[in-house]
């Protein structure tokens, strides 16, 4: 057995350090329960902390030059292997540089060679006190470890499909006396790092074709809370693990050895749940995302989490929701009675007056009822309208008033029967197979759609009455050629924006849809390429009724080049479960009002058959008639 | 060196404090994590995508941000810990110190390394100081939790 000794940092050693790390690595590793240096190199433990790609075996997810030890060509597992218990084996001569030694910058991998190889009966890896490390360590503290999924954020392209972040939890058991608040806990977030300022285009591009790099970033869980739930108004949902400490300390110190690396970041696939999925995998027997996903989406990995056996039992022990502001705000709100709902939009009509009549009136308990609802109201409202300088004077108001009354917390949130956690939502891909008629015609059709829902979905884990499709692609067949009739690149529909409360604005809508189609449905060979976007209003009637109007524009070119005006108006409802029905009807006009503006009705039918399968009959009228039934299967990797 | 004039001030810190708990303060040069550490000149981003990508990392020591005198080690003590949480949850906090409970406020005590058991004690006393303050800010309410804790609580939070 020999190999290059290789270092990537510089210690001075002696001869008998030489001879020593010679002597260990050609001494036999093998003994009961223990593995040989091969054996080790080639398990998918070792391979994982090392984040070698599952498709190509000696290269590393991680760019960052410094995290592989091995100087040779191939840097197989084994010769990382190797390299690293050479760079452990090195003495320590210079206690300022202690931090930088190999056993203080990867001792996760420590912990396994430690397990794994029989080094004792030749000689002990010297013992380094790492105090960086260490004192890392004792901050943490993780005896458990969460996944928490930050739920979708329509204003920020990248974040519409949620985001994950780890979180790590300490003890609440133990004898210590502080330093078990929740909002204290470590957590670890993955992420592109992105130049301030970017323009939004360009951080789309570089998202989509990988030109940022990533990395990990440790931070304590306040901020996460703060900045999602607070600024940006997402509810959160903590997938608590049940692993062994052991195992909880293994995925500990690998994140240590990831902190400051660099990764090559792609939105599409080697994104945060791609990296935290691959970080648990560690400790997990099978992966929790196919190893052969072409898209990873955030939700995926909370299914795999919620479907992953770990130890002859469930990896999942709870999942905990952790609402928003916003619905913090919106479940006060419904616990408040109609008279204290009444007084409180006299306060912020008056901005916020407390000498009004009717609130003085109140007893104490009504007078805090009222005012911690409001709280919620200033902070959900102070992110709607940063520039609203009127409600930071109100804020203050209100705090002082607080001031005024007895200590206590009087009203908290109840839980919710409304909320489902993203791992209930349906699978995010879909192929669909229908048949359809136009002007006596009748024509196969065939449909594929990358993610995520759309709005006659039965689809609970998501906003109700949303539309979030990308790359949704219908192919019509007829006797001799199979033509493209449409591919949405985008097709965003947020119809119900519901109003603050307290508030003077209106439940509003708004879409964005940008692609390809044919110009009506008499035609398979008049393609044009279009972007189009509308905004309104919408009301909601006893909960399952949605009606909404809305003006917007198209642009398009190809077969036919134009800008459109249009009005909307439609009703989605949903009847049953398992049965919703959406119906619309548009007016489209030329921008010179030059050409006579034309009508497009539809309709459209969802019946839900099984949990992955849905029945839909379409009916569309533009020039003329198309009818359409297909069957829907939803799917994931 | 730094190590060891650190200790040398942590050991006369903890030494002085056990003899004369409520002159230990004027007696030694006190952290302003403000100032020390570079906290009146960090802009919190206030919108959510800008946040997201700060690359302020320095809860957990892993990095520091140091714009003044201070060393890493007094810059990731309780007492600068806490400035660092109460600036950047001060719209939160600022409703549980009126309130007089909640999570924040916990957080925030457990973080300056107070016992339990005096959470309410101290926020009681912080919550009657801070109302009556002129200026509400973040820095305002740190100053009034050091106060309180050196006047009355000393011995039931850290004294770093």
């Amino acid at each position: 057995m020999s190999f290059t000794l290789s270092f990537s940092f510089s210690f001075s050693f002696s001869f008998r350090g030489i001879a020593l790390i010679v002597f260990a690595l050609v001494a036999p590793y093998t003994s009961a329960n223990k593995l040989s240096l091969s054996e080790l190199s080639q398990s998918k433990q070792w391979q994982k902390l090392l984040h070698y790609k599952e498709h190509d075996n000696n290269t590393s997810y991680i760019t960052s030059k410094n995290f592989l030890l091995s100087s040779t060509i191939n840097r197989s597992p084994l010769d990382e292997l190797k390299a690293t218990i050479n760079a452990f084996m090195l003495p320590v001569k210079d206690d300022s540089q202690i931090n930088k030694h190999a056993q203080c910058r990867f001792p996760a991998r420590l912990m396994l060679i430690k397990k794994h190889l029989n080094l004792k009966t030749i000689h002990s890896i010297p013992k380094v006190k790492c105090e960086n490390y260490q004192y890392w360590l004792k901050t943490t503290g993780a005896s458990s470890i969460s996944v928490v999924f930050a739920s979708g954020y329509m204003s920020n392209p990248a974040s519409m499909y949620g985001h994950l972040f780890i979180k790590l939890n300490r003890d609440h058991n133990s004898t210590t006396k502080h330093k078990t608040s929740e909002l204290l806990n470590a957590s670890l977030n993955y992420g592109a790092i992105v130049p301030n300022k970017e323009n939004p285009v360009m951080y789309v591009l570089k998202g989509i074709f990988g030109n940022y790099d990533a990395g990990y970033s440790d931070q304590q869980f306040y901020r996460h809370q703060h900045n999602y739930g607070n600024v940006e108004l997402r509810d959160l949902w903590d997938y608590k693990l049940s692993l062994t400490q052991e195992d909880v300390d293994l995925i500990v110190a690998h994140i240590w050895e990831l902190l400051g690396n660099k990764f090559d970041y792609y939105f599409i696939d080697e994104n945060c749940a791609f990296h935290i999925a691959k970080l648990l995998e560690i400790v997990l027997p099978n992966p929790l995302i196919s190893n052969n996903s072409l898209w990873v989406l955030p939700s995926d990995v909370a299914k795999g989490i919620v479907q992953a056996s770990y130890n002859a039992s469930m990896l999942l022990e709870k999942v905990d929701y952790i609402p928003s502001s916003e619905s913090i705000l919106r479940d006060y709100y419904q616990q408040l009675t109609v008279t204290q709902q009444n007084i409180a939009q006299a306060l912020v009509a008056l901005n916020f007056d407390f000498t009004n009549k009717n609130y003085q009136q109140l007893a104490v308990q009504d007078k805090k009822i009222i005012v911690e609802s409001l709280f919620q109201y200033i902070n959900v409202m102070k992110q709607k309208q940063p520039d609203n300088k009127q409600l930071e004077k109100n804020k203050k108001k209100l705090i002082k008033e607080r001031y005024q009354m007895p200590i206590g917390k009087i009203i908290s949130v109840q839980p919710t029967q409304s909320k489902f956690p993203p791992h209930q939502g349906m699978e995010t891909s879909k192929y669909s197979l229908g048949y359809a008629s136009v002007k006596q015609n009748q024509f196969l059709t065939a449909g594929f759609r990358m993610t995520y829902f759309d709005n006659l979905s039965m689809n609970l884990a998501k906003q109700p009455f949303a539309n979030l499709e990308m790359i949704d692609i219908e192919l019509i067949a007829t006797d001799d050629e199979i033509r493209i009739s449409k591919v949405d690149l985008i097709d965003i529909d947020s119809l119900y924006i519901p109003a603050i409360p307290w508030a003077n604005g209106s439940e509003s809508a708004w879409s964005v849809r940008a692609g390809y189609e044919q110009v009506n449905n008499q035609c398979f060979d008049c393609g044009i390429y279009f972007a189009e976007g509308d905004i309104g209003k919408s009301t909601l009637y006893q909960d399952n009724h949605l009606l909404y109007a809305m003006l917007g524009g198209k642009i398009f070119f190809g077969s036919e080049d134009d800008i459109n005006l249009s009005a909307k108006m439609g009703i989605i409802s949903q009847f049953s479960d398992r049965f919703k029905l959406k119906l619309a009807v548009q007016k489209i006009t030329d921008s010179n009002f030059s050409k006579a503006s034309q009508t497009i009705w539809s309709g459209e039918i969802n019946y839900q058959i099984a949990p992955d399968w849905e029945l839909r009959f379409l009916v569309n009228k533009q020039y003329s008639t198309k009818i359409e039934l297909k069957v829907n299967y939803f799917w994931g990797f | 060196m730094k190590k060891t004039i650190l200790s040398t001030l942590m050991i006369a810190t903890l030494s002085a404090s056990a003899l004369m708990p409520t002159a230990q303060a004027e007696g030694t040069k006190k952290l302003n994590p403000w100032h020390d550490c570079g906290l009146g000149a960090m802009v919190f981003p206030n919108n959510g995508v800008a946040a997201a990508i700060s690359n302020v990392i320095w809860d957990l020591g892993t990095t520091a941000v140091t714009t003044n005198v201070s060393s890493q080690e007094s810059c990731a003590s309780e007492k600068a810990q806490t400035a660092m949480f109460i600036k950047s949850t001060m719209p939160s906090l600022e409703q549980e110190v009126a309130i007089g409970e909640g999570e924040y406020v916990t957080a925030m005590l457990e973080l300056r390394g107070c016992e339990l058991e005096s959470h309410a004690a101290i926020i009681k006393a912080v919550r009657q100081k801070f109302a009556t303050q002129d200026n509400d800010n973040a820095e305002t309410l740190y100053n009034v939790l050091e106060e309180r804790i050196s006047s009355d609580f000393s011995k039931s939070c850290a004294s770093v």
